[in-house]
């Protein structure tokens, strides 16, 4: 009896055994973490979005049976194909910075004609984008904006049409098969400033027409075929003339006079030129200041704007007789002039509506060939942060009824690109979101309580459902189009996009502020936009200064009172001048409402956030202006309580770049009389207490790298593998400055190694100590820096090994190196804690270590996390555009050639000669992000996980675990896996336990 | 080698009290040519009082740096005959908001090297005492709690507008009896950066205490620029072909795995199937035996091993 017992114990712990075993493998089997990404896992929760920039130029294709497509150049050097029905991106080229797009044609019906710089002639294929040929054309002496024609013949008989272009005085003219130069004239002369070139094509004559010193016109004629002169015709004129512009159309030229009261009006016809000159004051015009001629392309009109005032005036082409045809008062754009059938002409003029400002409303007028007939008349609204319609463009169209109908595509004031057809909005794209200037993260709201996840989730079924199918992709059990509908929920994820915080942290507000004066916040999930502002205590006045928005400043970050909201305050500087009053605007970040504007009367050199808040949790901030006095912003009583308790170890610091100083300044006395203006803030006096000289002849900053304020340090200490302990010298003063030769500033090549240097510091900001300088001989910039913790990081040229280099430098504090052992930082036996002081006396230690590295960067930082524990990447923005993440631990300036084992177990890698790159170390994965200019790392609340947003054309979001999700599962972990093995378990158990009950009772009956 | 230089420099270093390539200032006693230094003269602000000179520390660190160093200077005296140049520049304070005043002299051997590049050397400092004035303006800094400022021309060979500045709390100065130490960073002729410090530590708050006697203890160090070092590494004992790139784009060496780390998984589960097998073996023979046999006694120790083994796992 009791071996039956004992055997039915040992079946018992036997199943048990093996349904544990099960469970393990189970588990295992379901937590299998992956390291790289999958093909499925793309989107999941990283997006990429394409952008274009602000329009400049437009081209429409719309004749023919293919693809109705618009063909735009932009101010950020883009050059695209959108789709006219959607506004989808067929192709696109950015070109390089230095390769602005001048002028953009149409040719041939399927070439698209880029002239970049007055040098580049490019030929694109329509359909696809193709670069077909390329023409380089001597850049000539003039500033003037080169022409570009494409001629409607062929004057090499190769049966494709040919070109035209005009560059400073030089004319050439460009076969249109292959871009080789037919002939190339110089049209200069004694004073002869030629603008404009015409041609005539029934008689293949081409007609240059420019100013003769600034008191007559001239008109060169030139044989097409040949490409030689064969007529000049000069015009003088008693007045003495503005050369800035001058209109040139197929009959006439016109020019203002240099003090802006007349019109001038030179016609050209068969028997030469004939001057004639206009009072303004005739043609009722009554200038408001200087008026200036608008470059717009009308057929036998010129537009001008006098101030407020747009005015539209038509030439009379034989007698130059001029006649105003419309007057138009604020914010008007007029399109260039579109012929339709019948050599007929349309205009489009876009005019805000009287009364129309609260609610944007716009008139969309088209004008036929003369001016009084309207030929189609809309109302269009635009959402208000779209701002005033800025630039458009005509196109025409035939209706249903065989009609002629028009569509317009616009640019608004935020520097979106919007088609509208018969009153409305077909199409809009956000290219503001190309010119990001500055970009900050706002915790999204806490969610309601109430709300279950259940109601979020829809239903326990659905995501049981949801669950069973990704259990079923992962046993390779389901169909096609179940794992179809199983990628597609993944996309789809309903909390991905909630608009309330979420226990990890992923789901954040992104705050990009655009160069248009537009602030967007975009979700972290998807990428959409939750609201733009386009600011308006930034809007420029008709006419008036612009403000260009400068930076983001977190103003009030809610952490006690999760029902406030948070605040941004938008630092906005005069475009041209810089001793022009500066401009604050705070924003609710949850609403996107402008709460109030602000025009200071000091210009702000620089501002900061100071780490003090106020009882409302306001951030204090000081604002320093051009007299290096400091104000204090928010002017309240607290404020300046919580100040002035802290005011002697206020310290700030000011580089001038130009002149090669850094200079510290501590802060004095409170000027008194600023409490009665205290909401500009209060002004503080302050003490230049030091200064930093570099060598003008042989030194000028490069760069300077400071640490993130809102940086966390998770411990001072380092263990060494030795159990010995290294003290991080964290100094959050501590700036770096890296300096080159002035002479190696340009181009590479342009100083030879002997005369080339990269200079490195490390400066205390508080008292201007260096307190490291390292050079690096034959060395050449630009260097990219990054600075965190203990560590600097940066990049430059090495002229000597013809290769990128990165070096590392890590401080160490020595003074603190008496508490050495594991045992001693425990016991509390240290002084790890003492306050840090510039004002005590320091020992520092700097290792530092250089190595080769493949790529040039165009930004560099490093991932931050909520606490500092996991380790760091560095984010390299690389040449070609994507991000690149390398472990910090390859740049580490202890490794050595053959670690110890102390030093294997402690992570240090053997040394090697360059950084290896890894194909999976790119974070954008098969993306680029085009014309990539800055990477913004966020803490998630995950330690594990960084959040990564990278701007530049494109957008890219992402996020990374430098040191894997060692804190969290997989997303594909199957939930569902588990609950059904658990239920099946607890069968099994159920059963067998049945079963030996039984067996038990059957052995008992023998 | 390189390494070895590399540890030497730091193992000198760290010996040191100042961790840094710095040449040092220190007067060997022998050095005619500094005549001045000791000499006391009379003074322009009267009162008896006589120039006092600075006092480096009489330490000989500057000369074990020196040797351990490679970037300090050579110190041969016939590099001393050739066409060295005696200049001097002056010191300027400034209390709180006045204006800069002269407060002593620099001396220092400007050197002139065969590339055109000029180095500074044995810099020595003169103060001139505080006048009644003037220590009357320091005390009311130690009042306030504010800055003693001092500045020297950022080109000392040909001193122009532009000045090196830095300052110090008055109290810091005064806590520690004037004893004050300028750190020099040095570039050819230019000075890019002065350090002043006192001779203690100086971290808020800091005590209202009055220096008792007026004598300016002067230290001066002046660093030059330090050449980055580059370690190229060998590989000498893992051959290439066993560092393979890792997942993450680190090199990792292929380590050999054994029997029982390739094969596992294969083996526990048989290894179940194994002792399941054995245990309805086992009972079998039990019912007909319907006692103990020969079997099943044999096969109790094993099962127990079986499932111990697995456990440990």
């Amino acid at each position: 009896m009791a071996h039956h017992r004992q055997s039915l114990n040992l079946q018992q712990q036997q199943q048990q055994l093996l349904l544990l075993l099960a469970f393990v493998f189970v588990l295992g089997f379901l937590t299998s973490s992956c390291h790289a990404l999958y093909e499925d896992q793309v989107g999941v929760w990283d997006w990429h979005q394409q952008y274009i920039g602000r329009v400049k130029h437009a081209v429409f294709q719309t004749q023919g049976s293919g693809r109705k497509r618009v063909v735009v150049a932009t101010e950020q050097n883009a050059l695209a194909s959108l789709n006219l029905r959607t506004g989808e991106i067929y192709w696109r080229h950015v070109l390089g910075e230095s390769d602005p797009i001048d002028v953009l044609e149409l040719a041939s019906g399927k070439y698209v004609m880029t002239l970049s710089g007055g040098t580049n002639v490019r030929a694109w294929h329509l359909p696809d984008g193709v670069l077909i040929w390329e023409a380089a054309i001597p850049s000539s002496k003039g500033s003037n904006p080169p022409r570009l024609v494409a001629l409607p013949v062929d004057i090499d008989y190769d049966k494709i049409n040919d070109l035209l272009v005009l560059s400073g005085s030089v004319l050439t003219a460009l076969s249109g098969q292959d871009g080789t130069t037919i002939w190339k004239v110089d049209i200069s002369g004694k004073d002869v400033d030629i603008r404009d070139v015409i041609v005539a094509t029934e008689e293949l004559k081409a007609y240059g027409v420019g100013f003769i010193g600034d008191s007559g016109f001239t008109v060169i004629e030139i044989d097409l075929q040949a490409g030689t002169i064969t007529d000049r015709k000069t015009a003088m004129t008693s007045e003495t003339l503005s050369v800035t512009e001058l209109l040139v159309s197929k009959q006439f030229a016109v020019a203002l006079d240099s003090k802006g009261t007349h019109l001038v009006t030179v016609s050209i016809n068969a028997n030469g030129l004939t001057v004639l000159e206009t009072a303004l004051s005739s043609l009722s015009l009554n200038a408001v200041g200087l008026p200036k001629l608008l470059p717009t392309k009308l057929d036998g009109a010129i537009s001008l704007a006098l101030g407020d005032l747009t005015a539209i005036v038509a030439v009379d082409p034989t007698s130059g007789e001029l006649r105003t045809v419309e007057t138009l008062v604020g914010a008007v754009a007029v399109s260039d002039s579109l012929s339709v059938a019948n050599s007929k002409h349309s205009v489009a003029i876009i005019q805000l509506l009287e009364g129309g400002h609260s609610q944007n409303t716009f008139s969309l007028h088209v004008h036929g060939e003369d001016w009084t007939e309207v030929v189609q008349k809309e109302t269009v609204k635009l959402p208000s942060h779209r701002g005033h319609v800025q630039k458009v463009f005509l196109n025409a169209y035939l209706r249903t009824d065989r009609t002629h109908g028009f569509r317009a595509l616009v640019v608004g004031e935020d520097d979106s690109l919007l088609l509208l057809q018969q009153g409305e909005i077909v199409w809009t794209r956000e290219d503001e979101l190309a010119s990001i200037v500055d970009a900050k993260s706002a915790e999204l709201p806490l969610e309601r309580d109430g709300v279950s996840v259940a109601e979020v989730e829809h239903d326990l079924a659905e995501w049981l459902k949801g669950h069973f199918l990704k259990l079923k992709a992962t046993l390779f059990l389901a169909s096609a189009d179940e794992i179809a509908a199983v990628q597609e929920s993944r996309l789809n994820q309903a909390d991905k996009t909630k608009l309330t915080r979420d226990h990890n942290g992923f789901r954040k507000l992104l705050l990009v502020l655009t160069k248009s004066g537009k602030l967007l916040a975009l979700h972290t999930g998807d990428g959409r936009i939750v609201w733009s502002l386009l600011i308006p205590g930034f809007r420029a006045p008709h006419g008036g200064p612009q403000v260009c928005p400068e930076k983001l400043l977190l103003w009030q970050v809610p952490h006690q009172h999760a029902e406030e909201r948070p605040e941004v305050l938008v630092l906005g500087k005069s475009c041209s001048t810089s001793d022009f009053p500066a401009v604050l605007s705070w924003v609710d970040a949850y609403k996107g409402i402008e709460l109030h504007t602000m025009k200071l009367s000091y210009p702000v050199t620089h501002a900061f956030g100071l780490p003090l808040t106020d009882s409302s949790e306001q951030r204090l901030h000081l604002f320093v202006d051009d007299q290096a006095q400091a104000h204090l912003l928010p002017g309240s009583e607290e404020s300046l309580d919580l100040f002035l308790k802290q005011k002697d170890n206020a310290y700030f610091y000011e580089v001038d770049r130009t002149k090669g100083i850094i200079e510290g300044y501590g802060i004095k006395g409170l000027v008194e009389s600023s409490r009665q203006t205290s909401s500009e803030g209060y002004l503080f006096e302050t003490e230049k207490l030091w200064s930093v000289v570099f060598p003008e002849e042989t030194e000028s900053i490069a760069t300077v790298a400071t640490r993130r304020p809102d940086e966390v340090v998770h411990t001072q200490a380092k263990v060494l593998g030795n159990r010995e302990v290294l003290f991080k010298y964290l100094n959050k003063n501590m700036i770096f400055v890296a300096t080159v030769t002035p002479k190696s500033v340009g181009l590479l090549g342009a100083a030879s190694p002997e005369d080339s240097t990269v200079v490195a510091y490390l400066i205390d900001t508080v008292t201007g100590r260096i307190l490291h300088r390292v050079t690096h001989p034959s060395m050449q910039g630009p260097v990219h820096a990054v600075l965190s913790e203990n560590w600097v990081v940066y990049h430059y040229f090495n002229l000597r090994n013809h290769r990128y280099e990165m070096s590392v430098l890590e401080t160490y504090d020595q003074s603190r190196v008496g508490d050495k052992g594991v045992m001693q930082l425990m016991l509390g036996r240290h002084n790890a804690s003492a306050p840090l002081s510039s004002y005590s006396s320091s020992n520092v230690e700097v290792k530092g270590q250089s190595y080769f590295f493949t790529y040039t960067v165009k930004t560099l930082t490093v991932t931050t996390t909520a606490r500092g524990i996991t380790s760091k990447q560095l984010l390299l923005g690389t040449v070609t555009d994507q991000v690149l993440a390398l472990d910090k631990r390859l740049l580490d300036p202890r490794r050595s050639a053959t670690p110890t084992p102390s030093e294997r177990e402690e992570g240090i890698l053997p040394l090697t000669d360059a950084i290896p790159i890894s194909p999976q170390g790119y974070l954008t994965n098969g993306y680029q992000v085009e014309g990539l200019r800055g990477i913004l790392t966020i803490p998630a609340r995950l330690e594990s996980t960084c959040l990564v947003f990278a701007y530049g054309l494109d957008l890219f979001y992402t996020r990374t675990a430098p040191s894997r999700t060692y804190d969290s599962l997989t997303e594909d972990f199957s939930y569902a896996l588990l609950l059904m093995t658990i239920v099946a378990l607890l069968i099994a158990i159920a059963v067998t336990y049945v079963l030996a009950e039984r067996k038990e009772l059957a052995e008992k009956w023998k | 080698m390189k390494t070895r230089v590399v540890l030497l420099f730091f193992v000198l270093g760290l010996t040191s009290r100042y961790v840094s390539s710095f040449k040092s200032d220190e007067l060997p006693e022998d050095d005619e040519e500094w005549g001045f230094v000791g000499r006391e003269t009379g003074s322009a602000f009267g009162g008896g009082r006589g120039e006092r000179v600075a006092q480096g520390s009489s330490s000989n660190e500057g000369d074990k740096r020196r040797s351990g160093s490679t970037t300090a200077a050579p110190t041969s005296p016939a590099v001393d005959a050739s066409g060295d140049k005696k200049i001097q520049f002056d010191l300027e304070h400034s209390f709180g908001d006045s204006e800069f005043t002269p407060a002593g002299g620099f001396s220092a051997r400007l050197r002139a090297s065969t590339h055109g590049r000029q180095t500074l050397s044995k810099l020595r400092l003169t103060r001139n005492p505080f006048s009644e004035f003037q220590e009357n303006a320091f005390k009311e800094l130690v009042q306030e709690d504010g800055f003693y400022k001092v500045r020297i021309p950022a080109n000392v060979i040909d001193p122009g507008k532009t000045y090196v500045m830095a300052s110090i709390k008055a109290r810091c100065l005064a806590a520690a009896s004037l004893k004050e130490r300028f750190d020099l960073n040095l570039d050819q002729g230019n000075v890019i950066g002065i350090t002043y410090s006192s001779g203690a530590d100086c971290t808020y708050p800091r005590p209202q205490v009055f220096p008792s006697d007026w004598t300016f203890n002067s230290w001066i160090v002046s660093k030059s620029s330090e050449q980055a070092m580059r370690v190229t590494p060998m590989f000498e004992d893992t051959p290439l072909e066993n560092l393979v790139t890792g997942e993450d784009g680190l090199p990792t060496k292929v380590v050999e795995k054994n029997f029982w780390q390739k094969y596992w998984m294969y083996i526990i589960p048989f290894g179940l199937i194994l002792v399941n097998a054995i245990t309805s073996i086992a009972n079998m023979p039990e019912e007909p035996a319907g006692g103990q046999g020969a079997a099943p006694a044999g096969a109790v120790p094993q099962r127990i091993a079986g499932a111990g083994g697995a456990r440990r796992r």
